[in-house]
């Protein structure tokens, strides 16, 4: 069992812990109610613009950006941002078990090409390239955005893959608002979760507090073991975490000021796979973060700016006990980056991105502490000839230390073929750049500080419906068509020596298609929602330096061909339940293809009502993870958890009708 | 006619239960060898494969067939004790005791710390191990863990001469450590090059030693010939550059000429007292992995191409000119020779 690195909210006992951790949140919470009458404003108004706002610029982007819808989000409350992404999203998240690292794939290539922000902060190792988001919880983020492709040249760097855009705005909502979720569920899982957000017309603050454990020494069943099929529990596997944000914003006439704070701390045994034992190291893993962003922007007249600079401050601390082997990594990254826009014309606007990424990184396997420094311009043009069409033409330049890399373009359109915007049609076409991670670079052995940026040629064409009925309810449809291709795709490599190295071998063609429906229903006192995502995903290895490379003409491994999900929830007076489907088909787990995890099925589901009175609201879901019962693996012999239960409760206290709730 | 029926019927479960009974096994008796391919490290795919020297033909995933589960993590070498076979499973610290002649797996030996090789004396196996200084003693009749005795250092390849256990300590290390199987007690060690990592028995019962001189390239690479008698080193070679990276290390039947892998196989006279300027057979653009040579001159090695699929094994007659090619299973690694 890890030892806990902070005190949690929830102590052992749950019914126990439950009542007292209440107890005391509301203690806490209750004068806070009195001050709240008095800075409460209505702004209702403000709220829904931001909302509206959003979507309706996501639609028209010239290349697709999702947005993960807040309900679909609420209910994963309490869990990890790669159950989130599995989900309810395109993304293709592989995990070594379910509490172990886990990346998330956009668009079939893999979870290093996949860029995370936070704020505008890139979260990325600078070591590995990857964000594990099996430590990154929901709590961190309050709007989660997903980029497909690498069409956005806005950052400082760009990712091939596509980008996951993690925020946690504060809204002048003039709400005081306080919530408490509480868990429990199989396997020794704890959980909890607090948030407060407050604030005025100008001010708006908010707080958030999380922390879980679990032995999470699930049941699963080995098929291999010696003495034939066995069910055994999972060893080595307890995790415990936690941490805050805490965000604060000032508006003042059309500028705004932002800072936010974000602290993780995460202690994980890792487990060893099952082949025909469970094989256990001992391994335990220890992640601390620590970032600040800070953000202001100004909107005189025709010009906008934007000026944000942050830094994040990372500890990775290993240890191996077969091996007595103990490592302390770390990394640090700071980053400013300005944005500037002139409207020229009612149809013209020019904009200009210029930024800064300085990462410095040290691991056991460096020879030093090593530096990587990015400085990069961006000069896009985005133009309205006429109402319907929008253009944009955007370029971008990095200048890397020690290394070339070529231009990158984006060059994109979209067309309302509605004139109420109903139907959008759009297409872009862009090259662009993922650099080597310092572990490609720097590792010894096998580091090549001789390494090219893996580029990537390619677009897409995409239609996009929504229809909004007078009673709010939302139907949508959006289909997206892609292709392109990626060349001097690093990978790690033995050599003569037997040593594995880091080398530009192989290009990749990614061509596929998705599909997004989003639907919402209400017949008499019922209401319904559903959200489905399906991709057709094939990333094929078409040439190799490799000789005798049979991987040529080959998906790429763990890149499933066919991906979906859907979430289906429906509501009765205070009632409310839904369910997850989540399929893949197989994954290949060698180059040549010739081995595979099995096509996987996954269905959960939850019960729940949601009740309130004053200003009181409470909400309690009972939910059964793989429902099934069926055996699964995301990544070749660390099985996923067999059926399991959870309880969670949340209390909310608000100075406000709850009719805001979905505006966030 | 209905005689003419129970007459077809009854050939027709004559000819089932003929085939049954005569039901080909995986593989043909016979000459050739077993491969273990090692999969992928914490993949757990790791297989057993036979080539047949008879047929011409390779013949996969013999142990997952025949007892419908895989062989585990990284199989790393194969011992022979008569009609059974040990199979070190390194990285799920097991051995597989199997049934030669099918590959039925007789029972699971588990509880080792990440054993390598295993060198059989007597009615004892003595296993060494990556991560432990102790090497494990297995009782082959009751095919358990006797014991254990302790070496001082990590072990790779094993050899035993005149009741001698030689442990090469590759990890890391320099030293060639001599036990005396009788008393278990560590005799002496001889300071070898760095990473002594293959070693073989000349005809003259002379230890050549292949040192690799280090994963980093710390050192030269070197063989170094040990007498067993008197643990005296009494030939050291030095290969060209810390840059070169031989492995692999054995011997033709006979004993008088050695073969190592550098750059394509390399072979020498083991009265040879420099090192062969030229290979014998050339790499042609493969990374090749293991080598292993027959006790009819057949020439072996295995190419694991990208790590990440099937590889290939490359057979050899004894003047080196290919004349078969297979696909093996995930890095074709140890192979071990079969006579009839």
């Amino acid at each position: 069992m890890i030892k806990r690195s902070f005190t949690y909210i929830i102590p052992s006992c749950v019914s126990r812990n439950i009542i007292t951790a209440s107890t005391v949140i509301l203690s806490a919470l209750l004068p806070l109610q009195g001050v709240a009458q008095d800075i409460f404003i209505e702004d209702t108004v403000n709220i829904l613009a931001v909302t509206v706002t959003a979507s309706a610029s996501l639609r028209h982007s010239t290349h697709t950006v999702v947005k993960i819808d807040s309900a679909v989000m609420a209910r994963y409350e309490g869990g990890d941002m790669a159950t989130l992404l599995h989900a309810a999203s395109l993304l293709s998240v592989k995990r070594y078990g379910n509490a172990g690292l886990a990346s998330a794939s956009i668009r079939g290539l893999s979870g290093s090409h996949t860029m995370v922000t936070w704020n505008g902060l890139s979260i990325n190792s600078p070591g590995n390239g990857y964000s594990d988001f099996a430590i990154i919880p929901l709590s961190a983020a309050t709007s989660v955005k997903i980029t497909s492709g690498g069409s956005d040249l806005d950052d400082i760097a760009g990712s091939i893959g596509g980008k996951v855009e993690l925020s946690t705005e504060p809204l002048f909502s003039g709400v005081t608002e306080g919530s408490l979720t509480l868990g429990a569920g199989s396997y020794g899982e704890y959980l909890s979760a607090a948030t407060l957000r407050s604030g005025s017309d100008h001010f708006a603050v908010n707080l958030s507090l999380w922390g879980s454990m679990a032995q999470n020494d699930f049941r699963y069943v080995n098929n291999d073991a010696p003495g034939g099929q066995v069910e055994e529990n999972r060893a080595n596997s307890a995790f415990a975490t936690g941490g805050a944000t805490a965000d604060a914003a000032f508006r003042f006439r059309r500028s705004l000021l932002s800072a936010h704070l974000w602290y993780n701390d995460a202690a994980r045994e890792l487990p060893g796979p099952v082949t025909t034992v469970q094989q256990n190291f001992g391994e335990s893993q220890k992640d601390r973060s620590f970032r600040g962003v800070m953000k202001y922007s100004l909107q005189p007249g025709r010009l906008t700016a934007h000026i944000t600079a942050g830094g994040s401050y990372d500890v990775n601390l290993y240890h191996n006990e077969v091996v007595q082997l103990t490592g302390e990594n770390g990394s640090e990254t700071y980053m400013v980056k300005t944005h500037f826009g002139y409207r020229l014309t009612d149809r013209l606007e020019l904009l200009l991105n210029a930024g800064d990424e300085y990462q410095v990184a040290r691991s056991l396997s460096y020879q030093n502490t090593e530096e990587h420094n990015v400085f990069s311009a961006s000069l896009a043009a985005k133009y309205n000839p006429v109402h319907r069409l929008r253009l944009l033409l955007q370029a971008r330049q990095m200048a890397v230390s020690g290394m070339s890399v070529i231009p990158e373009f984006t060059a994109g359109a979209s067309w309302l073929l509605s004139e109420n915007g109903e139907h959008i049609v759009k297409a872009s076409f862009s090259r662009n750049t993922k650099l080597p991670c310092m572990n490609d670079l720097y590792w010894v052995p096998g580091g090549n500080n001789t390494l090219s940026p893996e580029t990537s040629t390619g677009g897409e064409a995409a239609w996009s419906f929504a229809r909004v009925a007078s009673s709010g309810l939302r139907n949508t449809l959006d289909l997206a068509l892609h292709a392109s291709r990626v060349d001097n795709l690093i990978q790690w490599l033995p050599g003569q020596s037997g040593l594995w190295s880091a080398v530009n071998v192989r290009s990749v063609n990614v061509r596929g298609a998705e599909v997004r429906v989003g639907s919402e229903v209400a017949v008499s006192e019922w209401k319904m929602k559903g959200n489905l995502n399906y991709a057709f995903t094939r990333s094929q290895v078409t040439g190799s330096e490799i000789s005798n490379d049979n991987s040529v003409g080959k998906q790429l491994i763990y890149s499933p061909l066919h991906h979906l999900n859907m979430n289906m929830d429906a509501g009765w007076k205070i009632y409310r339940a839904g369910v997850t489907v989540i399929t893949e088909s197989r994954r290949y787990t060698t180059s040549d293809n010739s081995e595979w995890l099995p096509a996987s099925f996954n269905a959960d589901m939850f019960i729940g009502a949601s009740f309130g009175k004053g200003r009181t609201r409470v909400k309690a879901d009972f939910i059964i993870n793989n429902v099934l019962n069926s055996p699964a693996e995301s990544v070749r012999n660390y099985p996923l958890p067999m059926r399991t239960f959870n309880l969670r409760i949340n209390l909310t206290l608000s100075e406000k009708p709850k009719k805001h709730e979905n505006t966030h | 006619m209905k005689t003419l029926i129970r007459l077809l019927l009854l050939s027709v479960l004559i000819m089932i239960s003929c085939e049954r009974a005569d039901d080909p096994s995986l593989f043909p008796a016979g000459r050739g060898f077993f491969l273990l391919n090692e999969g992928n490290y914490l993949a757990g795919n790791g297989s057993l494969s036979f080539y047949s020297t008879e047929t011409k033909k390779i013949y996969n995933d013999l142990f997952t067939a025949e007892n419908e589960r895989a062989l585990g993590d990284i199989p790393s070498y194969m011992a022979v004790d008569g009609d059974r076979g040990f199979i070190i499973v390194n990285n799920s610290g097991t051995i597989e005791v199997v049934d030669m002649r099918t590959m039925e797996s007789l029972t699971t030996i588990t509880g080792l710390n990440s054993p390598r090789q295993m060198a059989i004396s007597g009615r004892k196996g003595y296993v060494s191990s990556l991560y432990s200084t102790a090497v494990s003693v297995i009782d082959l009749d009751r095919q358990e863990i006797a014991g254990s005795f302790d070496l001082g250092s990590t072990s790779e390849a094993m050899v035993i001469a005149d009741g001698k256990l030689f442990s090469a300590c590759w990890s890391g290390g320099n030293t060639v450590i001599v036990t005396d199987l009788e008393t278990e007690e560590v005799i002496t060690s001889v300071t070898v090059g760095l990473e002594p990592e293959s070693m073989v028995l000349d005809k003259s019962g002379k230890l050549w030693v292949l040192c690799t001189g280090g994963w980093q390239g710390e050192e030269i690479p070197r063989l170094v010939k040990i007498n067993t008698v008197t643990y005296e080193k009494e030939t050291e070679i030095f290969f060209r550059t810390t840059g070169d990276n031989p492995s692999s290390l054995t011997a033709n039947a006979a004993g008088d000429t050695l073969y190592f892998l550098d750059e394509g196989v390399r072979r020498m006279a083991v009265t040879a007292s420099v090192l062969p300027s030229e290979t014998f057979i050339a790499a042609g653009g493969r990374l090749l992995y293991k080598l292993a040579v027959g006790p009819g001159g057949q020439i072996v090695v295995t190419d694991a191409i990208d790590y990440q699929q099937k590889g290939d094994i490359l057979v050899y007659n004894s003047r080196g000119i290919l004349e078969d090619t297979e696909k093996a299973g995930i890095i074709p690694g140890f192979m071990f020779f079969v006579q009839d």
